[in-house]
This record gives structure tokens, C-alpha cells and sequence, in this order.
């Protein structure tokens, strides 16, 4: 059986990895990397720093796995959210300790040919403020809205109220829709 | 419902009907559908989301499982006696390694024809062999 075809849950995985079964911590790995990957993406900006995120999350996890203890009542994706954004926070605010090691790949190779400059410019443009948001509501943005959580688990994960989540999702969005309503205006001023 | 409400209601859960809460949502639906000035609320937040998700795609990146699971190493956990023994139980399980030492001392000696300058090497091996198979 490969690692992908491991049916085995998370939890049924973590009791295995315990144990020191190797397998169980490849099919845990196989079926939940690329997830987390695109969680730390999201937090650091960098293709590199990100797996280097997800690589030494993983790593932890297989030297400690008691650090997740189902008796708490969360879900093993939940606590490794926590791990990864965490992770990724902290790697991001040294980055920033460091501006020239952080500008990377945030202007990266996705945009394709058919996309026009405008359109383009403007994703990059927005993509550079939700960058600069303030940590809580970008993770909070990236939880609820880019990784498609619960508003329940995002709070879990965060280790907020759901009240708190929600007024950091609606600075978030309001700050956002703000910047997009000043460079709407910017551009119809600069056509006028 | 207010205005207010439903942007609050609409940011906080996204436009699609299906993230409302489920208590919410018939009343959220039937503001939608009572004024042109809410319509046009929702179309401008759904424009919003739409921008964001074309936003912070994260590229492939697809050796990343291996790379991780080669770059983890072998497990080395060291051996710890059991946690959340009692004094009593300590003292049992301290007696019964010293009793598999000293028959393993024991069985090395005859081992090695009852000399003990023969081979301090071939008692240390039976001594272990003695303690494992006891413990």
C-alpha cells in the first residue's frame, strides 16, 4: 500500500507515528503537505521559506508527536494550523527584521500571457496590501477565506473568541474594500 | 434587517448563501431580494471576493511530500522507565533488573569454565543477554 492509499485517520496516523511507524508519518505527509503548504505560502510569500515551513512543522511532528493530543478535543488539522501559521508568523516577522531577504518571489511566475498588464498590475497591487495587513487579520483572511475553514475552527486555530475572529475578518475585508474603492478612484482621476 | 446588519452578516460570512448561519439565512435572502440598494451591496462584495481569490494563488509544488520525508531522520528516542509509577512499583521493577544482572553475571561465569580472568568480555555478554531476556 502506498502512502497515498493510506485510509487510516489523522488520528488513527498520529497514534501509528507514536509509535514510530514510519509508513503512517509518509501517508500523513503525502495527504496533508500541499495543504499546508499553501497556508504558509500565503503567510510568508516565499515558494522556498513556505516548504521550509511545512518541512520543519512535519519534522516536529514526527519527533514529538504527543505535542497533539486528541484528548483535547481538536482536530489534528486544526493543532497543525496552529503549528504551520505559527511557523510561518514568526519567519515572517524575521523577514521583515530583514527587508532585503523579503521581497522573494511575491512577484512570481504565475501570471500568465493571457493576463493584461492592467489586470495584472492590480492583483500584484492587491496582493501587496493584503500582505500588509496587520498579522491577526491576514491570518484570519487566510483561515476563513483562502483555506476555507469554519469561523469556529479559524478561531480554534488562532486561540481567539469567535467574536474576535469576526471583527478581525470585517477590518480585514473593510480595509481592503477601502483600498480597492482609493485605487479605482486613483485610476478614473488619472483617465480624467 | 438593517443595512448595517447585512454588510456586517456579509463580511463576516462571504456571499455565498451556504457559509450563512443557517438561522440567518431566509431573513438574509429575502433583504436581498427586497431592495435594488442591498442587491447592489452584495454584487460589490462578491466583486471584492472574486478579486481576492484570484489573489495569494499558491504555486505547485509537487516533490514537496518527498523532500519532507526524506529529510526527516530516523526516529532516536532514548529508553525512559515507565511515567506515573508508584514507590512500591519502582522498587519492583529496580529488584527485578538487579536480580537479571546478577543471574546474568551468573551464567557468564559458567559460561566462561568458572575463571573469572578467562574473558571479562564473555560475562558482560551474558550478563546483558541474561537481563534482556528477563526484562
Amino acid at each position: 500500500m502506498s502512502s497515498a492509499e493510506d485510509k487510516r485517520s489523522d488520528a488513527a496516523l498520529m497514534a501509528a507515528i507514536a509509535a514510530g511507524e514510519q509508513s503512517a508519518y509518509a501517508a500523513l505527509v503525502s495527504r496533508h503537505s500541499m495543504r499546508f503548504f499553501r497556508l504558509a505560502y500565503r503567510l510568508t510569500g516565499r515558494h522556498e521559506d513556505a516548504e521550509d515551513v511545512v518541512q520543519e512543522a512535519f519534522i516536529q511532528l514526527w519527533r514529538a508527536p504527543h505535542m497533539w493530543d486528541p484528548a483535547h478535543g481538536s482536530l489534528f488539522t486544526t493543532w497543525f494550523y496552529q503549528v504551520v501559521s505559527n511557523r510561518a508568523l514568526s519567519l515572517r516577522r524575521q523577514a521583515a527584521r530583514h527587508p532585503q531577504e523579503a521581497l522573494g518571489d511575491i512577484v512570481d511566475s504565475q501570471c500568465g500571457a493571457e493576463e493584461t498588464l492592467n489586470a495584472k498590475h492590480r492583483r500584484l497591487w492587491l496582493e501587496g496590501r493584503i500582505r500588509a495587513l496587520p498579522e491577526r487579520q491576514k491570518l484570519a483572511l487566510v483561515l476563513c477565506f483562502y483555506e476555507e475553514l469554519s469561523n469556529h475552527e479559524a478561531a480554534e486555530v488562532m486561540g481567539i473568541g469567535i467574536k474576535a475572529l469576526q471583527s478581525l475578518l470585517m477590518r480585514a475585508k473593510t480595509t481592503l474594500r477601502e483600498d480597492i474603492n482609493s485605487f479605482d478612484e486613483l485610476k478614473a482621476g488619472g483617465r480624467g | 434587517m438593517r443595512k448595517q446588519m447585512l454588510e456586517d452578516l456579509l463580511m463576516v460570512h462571504g456571499t455565498n448563501p451556504q457559509n450563512w448561519p443557517a438561522d440567518m439565512r431566509a431573513s438574509m435572502e429575502t433583504c436581498l431580494k427586497s431592495s435594488p440598494r442591498f442587491a447592489a451591496d452584495y454584487a460589490a462584495l462578491a466583486r471584492l471576493e472574486g478579486e481576492l481569490k484570484s489573489c495569494l494563488r499558491a504555486p505547485a509544488a509537487p516533490a514537496l511530500a518527498a523532500r519532507i520525508i526524506a529529510a526527516t531522520p530516523p526516529l532516536q528516542r532514548t529508553y525512559l522507565p515507565p511515567q506515573g509509577l508508584s514507590g512500591q512499583e519502582r522498587a519492583l521493577l529496580a529488584a527485578c533488573l538487579t536480580g537479571a544482572l546478577v543471574i546474568g553475571a551468573g551464567i557468564g561465569y559458567f559460561i566462561g569454565g568458572g575463571t573469572v580472568d578467562d574473558s571479562l568480555s564473555r560475562l558482560a555478554t551474558a550478563a546483558l543477554y541474561g537481563g534482556r531476556a528477563l526484562i
